[in-house]
């Protein structure tokens, strides 16, 4: 159920109200940079896709017929727009997939006491194709058919890439603690 | 026991240390089992799935730059402006050789001919003596003759004269209504300068005149970028991934041909060009390697297709004094194809090199070009041009072989500029 203010945003941007656009920008920023940052390896690169984000969310707001929620539009539009950036640039070589991951970046943390921060470097580790599928799985919900779907690949290698970067992830926080410890 | 042993037994034997208290914190979480499967994804779920994160300031500014419409509109409607001010201006009826020398020089076709009788009869009304009161640069606004009559109507003082209604060349009998306007007296004002006096020509141009020549041979060197645009089919399912990676790290960069062309004019309108086309077609190829401390780096190299192919066009030529247009279309027939540079392959942990796999073609096929080339005389003599042309080319056959998992197909424009010069 949409809040009566959130509606007016979405109305006067839809109007081209340059206030509203600014409200909905301030509200939504936060939660999508968030996406964002988990999609990207670096900062910059989070940003630029923040910012095609908006850009492409305004252009096809009239899309959303405020059918659902508008957070969850926005998020599933951040989700693309971080999907086809990945998609355009460069191939990195994932074959390698392990040996590319450096071993105990990150402050010595017990498991138990990992952070929001800490969680999110270890997802930024993680090489681009295991990264993304982790995201979408485990953290979107999306199936494994949706997953190959939207990145063009066998649903095998989907579910193939998602225990490769669940193998990744439990070494780092395993390395992470023997260092705390 | 000594009585060493007894203090220190006595001062330290019930001793309780302070201790840390996140020891217990740290114990249990080397005790408990780091999570695995559906419970790792809990825990990154849990505390990252609504996380918000701190947006940049400027994020806001950078969102309404990004959001500034490009003014297309205004781009296509100059060029809108640009096309249709061309149109008019080679076909509107006013603006055609009627005049020019090079119609004098060729009297071969029945138009020109016409344009001869029209300049004839200019010179005629020109020489016409007139009224005192009529400037003698006026006298060309005369009433126009009527052409198919073949007799000028009588107007302003001067008498009606028949005109011929045939061409006049130095071969044909001369009627005699032109024999009685040759003998008439010319007289020549006063004012009149070098230029508007008889045998000088009747043209107002200045002293010397653009001479375009005609020449049925006429050979053009023409250089120029180009965008290159590839595609990649892929006969099987399994090459998926292998296509995948290449168009993810193959952009292109700016590629360019140059075409020496030899072109034969065939009528008045129609020319047939051919020649020798060296085409350069270049692709950024992208990767990452792992350098030291683990870093990515980024490498980058150029992909390079070269061929050389012979272009069979048919050109129609729309008339105009100096500038002019030719539509150009056909074939081009690739002679050679050569091909260097790298790719990624899923099943390798370093990038291949293209020419190794011998997938590429390396001869004969076929693609379309239609072009469109603007030539601008240069000088009085009429012998070299200036060339602009935009162009479209398209390889509706791949570039790689039949058995080549991958099929490489490409479109291509580009702008090519250039010099014509007559030859014979």
């Amino acid at each position: 159920m949409l809040s009566m203010k959130e509606k007016d945003m979405i109305d006067g941007s839809l109007r081209g109200d340059d206030r509203c656009q600014r409200a909905l920008f301030e509200r939504y920023a936060p939660l999508l940079m968030g996406v964002c940052q988990r999609y990207c390896r670096t900062q910059a690169e989070a940003e630029d896709v923040l910012q095609d984000t908006f850009v492409r969310l305004f252009a096809k707001l009239s899309q959303y017929g405020f059918r659902g929620s508008f957070a969850g539009w926005a998020r599933r539009l951040c989700v693309n727009v971080a999907l086809k950036t990945y998609q355009r640039k460069r191939f990195t070589l994932e074959q390698t997939g392990l040996d590319n991951v450096p071993e105990g970046a990150g402050a010595p943390t017990a498991y138990a006491d990992l952070g929001e921060l800490e969680l999110l470097q270890l997802i930024q580790a993680l090489p681009d194709g295991y990264r993304i599928v982790f995201n979408l799985y485990a953290i979107e919900g999306y199936t494994h058919k949706e997953i190959g779907d939207m990145l063009g690949i066998q649903e095998a290698s989907s579910r193939s890439q998602l225990l490769k970067a669940r193998k990744v992830l439990q070494q780092q926080i395993e390395i992470r603690q023997r260092i705390a410890i | 026991m000594t009585p060493i042993d007894d203090l220190f037994r006595e001062g330290l034997g019930d001793r309780k240390p302070d201790v840390p208290q996140d020891l217990w914190a740290k114990i249990a979480a080397k005790k408990a089992a780091i999570p695995e499967g559906e419970a790792l994804d809990h825990l990154f779920a849990d505390k990252l799935a609504q996380r918000q994160a701190p947006v940049p300031t400027d994020m806001w500014a950078r969102i309404v730059a990004a959001r500034q419409p490009v003014a297309y509109r205004s781009y296509a409607a100059l060029l809108l402006l640009f096309l249709l001010g061309g149109l008019v201006y080679f076909l509107w009826p006013g603006t055609q050789v009627q005049g020019t020398a090079e119609a004098a020089a060729f009297p071969a076709g029945p138009e020109q001919d016409m344009a001869d009788q029209g300049g004839l009869r200019e010179k005629f009304l020109t020489s016409l003596p007139h009224p005192p009161d009529q400037p003698a640069r006026t006298r060309t606004a005369a009433p126009p003759l009527t052409a198919n009559s073949g007799e000028r109507k009588e107007s302003a003082g001067v008498p009606a004269i028949p005109l011929p209604t045939n061409t006049l060349t130095s071969e044909r009998p001369r009627p005699r209504a032109l024999a009685a306007i040759a003998s008439l007296p010319i007289p020549v004002p006063a004012s009149a300068t070098a230029a508007e006096a008889p045998g000088a020509g009747v043209s107002p141009s200045p002293a010397v005149p653009f001479h375009p020549t005609r020449r049925r041979f006429e050979a053009e060197l023409l250089l120029g970028p180009a965008y290159a645009h590839q595609t990649f089919g892929t006969a099987s399912e399994g090459d998926r991934s292998l296509r995948d990676a290449r168009e993810v790290s193959e952009y292109p960069e700016a590629s360019f041909q140059l075409s020496a062309r030899l072109r034969y004019r065939l009528t008045d309108r129609f020319r047939i060009l051919t020649g020798l086309t060296y085409v350069a077609i270049r692709n950024q190829f992208e990767y990452e390697t792992v350098g030291a401390l683990q870093r990515a780096v980024l490498q980058r190299t150029t992909n390079r297709l070269q061929l050389l192919e012979v272009p069979l066009l048919a050109s129609y030529e729309l008339p105009g004094r100096r500038l002019r247009l030719n539509v150009n279309a056909g074939p081009v027939i690739n002679l050679a194809t050569r091909v260097r540079g790298k790719y990624i392959h899923p099943n390798f942990a370093q990038p291949q090199a293209l020419e190794d796999d011998s997938d590429y073609r390396s001869n004969i096929g076929v693609g379309w070009m239609a072009s469109l080339t603007t030539t601008y005389f240069l000088g009085n003599a009429g012998t070299t041009q200036l060339l602009l042309e935009p162009f479209f080319k398209h390889y509706p056959g791949s570039f790689t072989r039949s058995g080549a998992p991958l099929a490489e197909h490409y479109w291509m424009a580009g702008l090519q500029l250039g010099l014509r010069k007559q030859l014979r």
